[in-house]
């Protein structure tokens, strides 16, 4: 029996309902009614406006004559890409993308002057900040960051938009109009805004007193198999009850479901390289330490691509007295281990004559 | 409506494991006595995701073979492919994320729905990823 038709159902998942040529003719129809809306329009513009007798305008008035070239040009654009994808197969198209992709524009020079591997991320961001007492300073992931700049921003808003209904009733209370329902209606939006100043208090000082974590390494990008040294420093007047380094391997993986698109995670390694029990940091001083980082043998290097990734970094994770609990990823890249020369030979070796042999 | 023959699409190495910089190489052909006309053969090596998240891949090589007025396409003769492979990414078993390596071959025949074979590779030899972490 045919599924019943249901409008006002969330499509969840990638499974098709119909067939393709519709979504492509539908597109193909609606990028034709653009091209054909803004011919029309482009016409009308030109021969009643702009070109008509007795009719004199600035040449201000012919900036008009971007609306209706807009939608041609979309629609004649969507019209190529739709042929293209239908015309050529992905694998045909994604060696097209590659093959622009590593042209080298006139005076722009070579992409990049560290070694490039394909889905490896680059590692720029970590080698141009050098470090004081080893190699390279590791950057902080901007999460917290980013953390109280969204709290920051949320709390401002809201509270604004309350503050502004409370002034409102506290003077329609004064004039004795106050209209009880309203007030009732904005005490949960006042107790949120409390809250969201709550969090973004708690945040700051949070950062703000926990100290600043250091972290440098010795080498990078890092190698399965290799050890490297690492150092670590931590400000702040504080009472340590437990203190980690971990070294974190997290799978990330981006998919649609339904019209929401979601993130899922997996750690799939997780050491402790360095841990320390209640001890205390003094005002003005610093907890510092050396250690070693050893990356497994046989594991998965740093990969980057549009919707999934696997990250290396380490976690700096801690307890302080009267603070919670609190953490920081210091990303890392772990490259493949270079070509053997077994391999590297096989590869330059030249092409064997094949005649006969299949 | 003509049948597709079978294809073979081969790699020399038997095992299919690959190091990153080995040059891979192998052969594709069509069985059958009677010639099957083909509009054109698309051969790919490349990669591609598979797991939880939406599907990232990439070409690596890409030769086309397009049947013309002077060199028709007769894929009863085998034709030879080979590329050096790239140091990355490398294949992963993973838990929610795979990276898998494979030489696709597409074939348009000049009449009926196009065909599509794959003979999947190992580059590298990252271990697959622990159950638990």
């Amino acid at each position: 029996m045919a599924p019943r038709l249901r409008l006002f159902v969330k499509k969840r998942g990638q499974r098709r309902t119909g067939s393709r040529w519709y979504g492509t003719l539908a597109v193909a129809a609606l990028d034709l009614a653009l091209v054909a809306i803004g011919a029309a329009g482009l016409y009308w513009l030109l021969a009643h406006v702009l070109l008509a007798e007795k009719e004199t305008y600035g040449w201000f008035a012919w900036a008009a004559i971007v609306i209706p070239i807009a939608p041609i040009g979309y629609g004649v654009t969507d019209l190529i890409v739709l042929v293209w994808r239908n015309l050529a197969s992905t694998e045909r198209r994604a060696a097209a993308v590659q093959m622009a992709t590593d042209w080298e524009l006139p005076g722009m020079g070579p992409h990049a002057a560290r070694t490039s591997l394909p889905a490896v991320p680059p590692i720029d961001e970590v080698v141009d900040s050098a470090g004081v007492r080893l190699a390279y300073r590791l950057p902080s992931d901007a999460a917290s960051g980013q953390m109280s700049f969204a709290l920051t921003f949320v709390s401002v808003i809201w509270n604004t938009l309350v503050a502004g209904f409370v002034v409102s009733l506290v003077r329609d209370y004064y004039q004795g109009e106050l209209n009880w329902r309203l007030a009732w209606l904005v005490v949960p939006f006042a107790l949120a805004g409390a809250w969201s100043v709550f969090a973004l208090v708690r945040q700051i000082l949070l950062t703000a007193g926990t100290g600043t974590t250091l972290l440098e390494i010795a080498e990078h990008p890092l190698y399965p198999g290799q050890k490297y040294e690492a150092f670590l420093s931590q400000t702040g007047r504080l009472q340590v009850r437990w203190f980690q380094v971990q070294l974190v391997c997290e799978e990330r993986a981006t998919y649609p479901q339904g019209t929401d698109t979601r993130t899922d995670t997996a750690i799939v390694h997780r050491e402790t390289v360095f841990s320390e029990r209640k001890f205390e940091i003094p005002p003005g001083g610093a907890f510092e330490t050396h250690f070693t980082v050893a990356v497994p043998t046989g594991v998965m290097h740093s990969f980057s691509a549009a919707h999934n990734a696997v990250s290396w970094m380490l976690v700096v994770r801690g307890r302080m007295a009267r603070w919670p609990e609190f953490e920081r990823h210091f990303p890392l890249y772990v490259f493949p281990l270079p070509a053997t020369p077994v391999a590297a030979a096989t590869a330059i070796s030249p092409r064997r004559i094949e005649q006969g042999s299949v | 409506m003509i049948e597709a023959p079978p294809i073979t699409l081969k790699l020399d190495s038997a095992a299919g494991e690959y190091q990153p910089g080995q040059r891979l190489s192998g052969h594709f052909m069509a069985e059958g006595a009677v010639p099957w006309m083909v509009r054109s053969a698309e051969l790919s090596i490349l990669w591609y995701t598979a797991g939880k998240g939406d599907e990232d891949f990439a070409v690596h090589h890409f030769e086309r073979f397009v049947d013309e007025p002077g060199r028709p396409l007769d894929l009863r003769l085998p034709h030879r492919f080979a590329t050096a492979l790239p140091a990355s990414p490398l294949s992963y078993d993973g838990r929610i994320v795979k990276v898998c390596w494979c030489a696709r071959l597409r074939i348009y025949p000049q009449q009926g729905p196009e065909t599509l074979t794959e003979a999947v590779f190992r580059l590298g030899d990252v271990s697959a990823a622990p159950a638990e972490a």
